[in-house]
């Protein structure tokens, strides 16, 4: 009995000192992690939404959550809009981010994340030789109302990508879907 | 045995991966590029470093009855502090190599030395059994992924390396591609050890 | 209660995310007990076990004990605390006392299977499929019962490689193969066309 107690005494005497040298660790890195998720976010806003010398102001709650961007540094023109869509692709979820201006023009797309099928579902994000961007994403470039970002298939302007009808369908339903429900909570509060 | 051969021992006498046959999981999944394997290699080798230091420097206070679950415990803290540098200091590695960082704690290479060598041998020759067993597990992650991003992807390191008339075989980057791979080089050792005795 | 939705990922994890052939978990024990059948059979179901288990202790000991927003200790909550950190370590340390366990228990009730399995027992801790699941529930942020589910199929996953893989090294025994093919690598190959025909499935649509 004496002989457990000594055991669990110094195996726990080992747990103590790992968490003591993990906390010291901890307290130097969390914060320089959570400001680079910060900064990331950030960036990727920017990204699809540039030239917003105010910012972004996070909007939650509701049907959608999304961003306005502020023109002006005294926040009271407002620029345009940022939202994330999600759609399910073939073999995994679409997350897109999408900037908008103030007449819900699309201005900017990015793909944050997907893992659909390597040269099929990803030439979602393929860039031809020459360009800087991926050209399927080009499309969605200027349109504002949600009915023009079907694909051309289902009555839209988008055009497909063969052999990967799913993965391009999934994105351009997503943007769909969340232009039309951010026209639809941003027209409301105005 | 000697320094020279304690340090060069774990390059190719006792490759862990190619003749041990230890850390088979991440040498599967990291090798889509020679960059993730590099990444992988380091910080595993980080590892070893700091666990066979400290089980050395400790082996004569760990009663034996639970001396596995003090080595996993000692390995698994220096696995978050790795975890938490490279997520703060390095994001896209930390992203790319995902749930294979923390897995690093079952690397059985490291579990392995840890009971085979530092809880026997003295501080210094802990170090160098490391650095070679690290520097031998991150040559053969560098060998696997060279082959499957080359193959694969057609470039090295991010870098194109083929002319761009050379279609990428996709298979080599997927799962498909790395077991074949690590099949084929075995094969090879085997085939080597078969020459050495005459057969 | 969505049996549709938890079919769904039964079939995921079992079928086109496959642990061992498509995620690359769980490899050591698959090359190392696949030589035969029974005790092939045995180390799946033992291994299947351990996941649901460490699944579900897993998920709570990071809901309630490390997570700052759903923490049972009142203080940790209010202070926001972030514990989650700890979970690398936390995890194996609840996996190598549910395998201690499993042990004892598999030494009282099935010496059999106890002396087949052998080293691989105590193994089973360092089985990065088991680390590997309880990491993946949380980051995909599952429910409790998703956990249970995910780690239930990929331990099935675990069993359905490992035991095609035992039956296919079986037959091979009475095979010519060229003698550096012989063991590991032929293994690996065989391994390498299971994975391809795997990816078959990906295809599905559910």
């Amino acid at each position: 009995m004496r002989e457990i107690f000594r055991l669990g005494l110094i195996l726990m005497t080992y747990a103590l000192i790992a968490g003591a040298a993990l906390s010291l660790v901890g307290l130097k890195t969390m914060p320089v992690i959570a400001e680079n998720l910060a900064r990331a976010e950030e960036e990727a806003r920017i990204f699809v939404l540039p030239a917003m010398n105010g910012g972004f102001e996070s909007i939650e709650g509701g049907a959608l959550s999304y961003w306005i961007g502020f023109r002006d540094e005294a926040k009271t023109v407002v620029g345009g809009y940022v939202f994330t869509a999600l759609g399910m692709g073939y073999s995994s979820e679409i997350r897109t981010m999408i900037g908008v201006d103030e007449n819900f023009a699309i201005v900017g797309t990015n793909v944050l994340f997907q893992q659909e099928t390597p040269g099929l579902g990803t030439k979602i994000i393929e860039v031809s030789s020459g360009d800087s961007d991926p050209w399927y994403m080009r499309q969605f470039i200027g349109k504002s109302l949600p009915e023009q970002l079907k694909l051309s298939s289902d009555g839209g302007g988008i055009d497909g990508i063969s052999g990967a009808t799913i993965s391009s369908r999934a994105v351009a339903e997503s943007i769909e879907r969340g232009l039309a429900s951010l026209q639809e909570t941003v027209g409301g509060n105005r | 045995m000697s320094v020279l051969k304690e340090l060069t021992k774990g390059i190719y006498k006792e490759n862990p991966v190619f003749r041990l046959a230890l850390g088979l999981c991440p040498t599967l999944a990291v090798t889509s590029s020679v960059e993730n394997g590099v990444g992988m290699g380091l910080a595993a080798t980080a590892v070893l470093l700091c666990s066979n230091i400290i089980i050395s420097l400790v082996r004569n206070l760990v009663p034996k009855k639970i001396r596995i679950p003090i080595y996993i415990t000692i390995i698994a803290t220096f696995v978050t502090i790795v975890e938490l540098l490279m997520n703060a200091y390095f994001p896209a590695l930390y992203k790319s190599l995902g749930i294979f960082v923390p897995l690093i704690v079952v690397n059985c290479i490291i579990l392995g030395r840890a009971e085979a060598f530092a809880s026997r041998n003295n501080m210094f020759m802990s170090i160098v059994d490391a650095i070679g067993m690290g520097v031998g597990f991150t040559l053969s992650l560098v060998v696997i992924s060279t082959f499957r991003e080359v193959l694969g992807n057609g470039t090295f390191y991010g870098m194109n390396v083929l002319p761009s008339s050379y279609e990428p075989a996709m298979f080599m980057v997927q799962a498909p591609g790395a077991f074949l791979t690590l099949g084929l080089i075995l094969a090879f050792f085997n085939w080597l050890d078969l020459r050495k005795t005459g057969n | 209660m969505d049996f549709g939705q938890y079919f769904t990922m039964l079939i995921s994890v079992i079928f086109i995310n496959n642990f061992v052939l498509s995620r690359f978990l769980g490899i050591c024990p698959y090359i190392g007990v696949s030589k035969k059948l029974d005790s092939a059979i045995g180390m799946g179901f033992a291994v299947t076990f351990v996941m649901t288990v460490a699944s579900a202790v897993t998920w709570s000991v990071y809901t309630f004990m490390l997570n700052p927003q759903s923490n049972i200790f009142p203080k940790i909550g209010e202070m926001g605390v972030d514990l989650t950190f700890l979970r690398t370590i936390a995890f194996i340390i609840v996996i190598a006392s549910l395998v201690q366990l499993v042990e004892i228990v598999l030494q009282k009730t099935s010496p059999v299977l106890y002396s087949a399995l052998g080293i691989f027992l105590p193994l089973i801790t360092t089985n990065c499929a088991i680390l590997g699941v309880a990491v993946l529930n949380i980051d995909q942020e599952l429910t409790f019962i998703e956990s249970l589910v995910q780690g239930f199929g990929a331990g099935i996953g675990f069993t359905l490689a490992i035991v095609l893989m035992a039956g296919l090294r079986e037959k091979l025994e009475m095979s010519n193969i060229p003698k550096p093919l012989r063991g590991v690598p032929i293994a690996f190959i065989m391994a390498s066309l299971m994975s391809l025909a795997f990816q078959g499935f990906s295809g599905l649509s559910l």
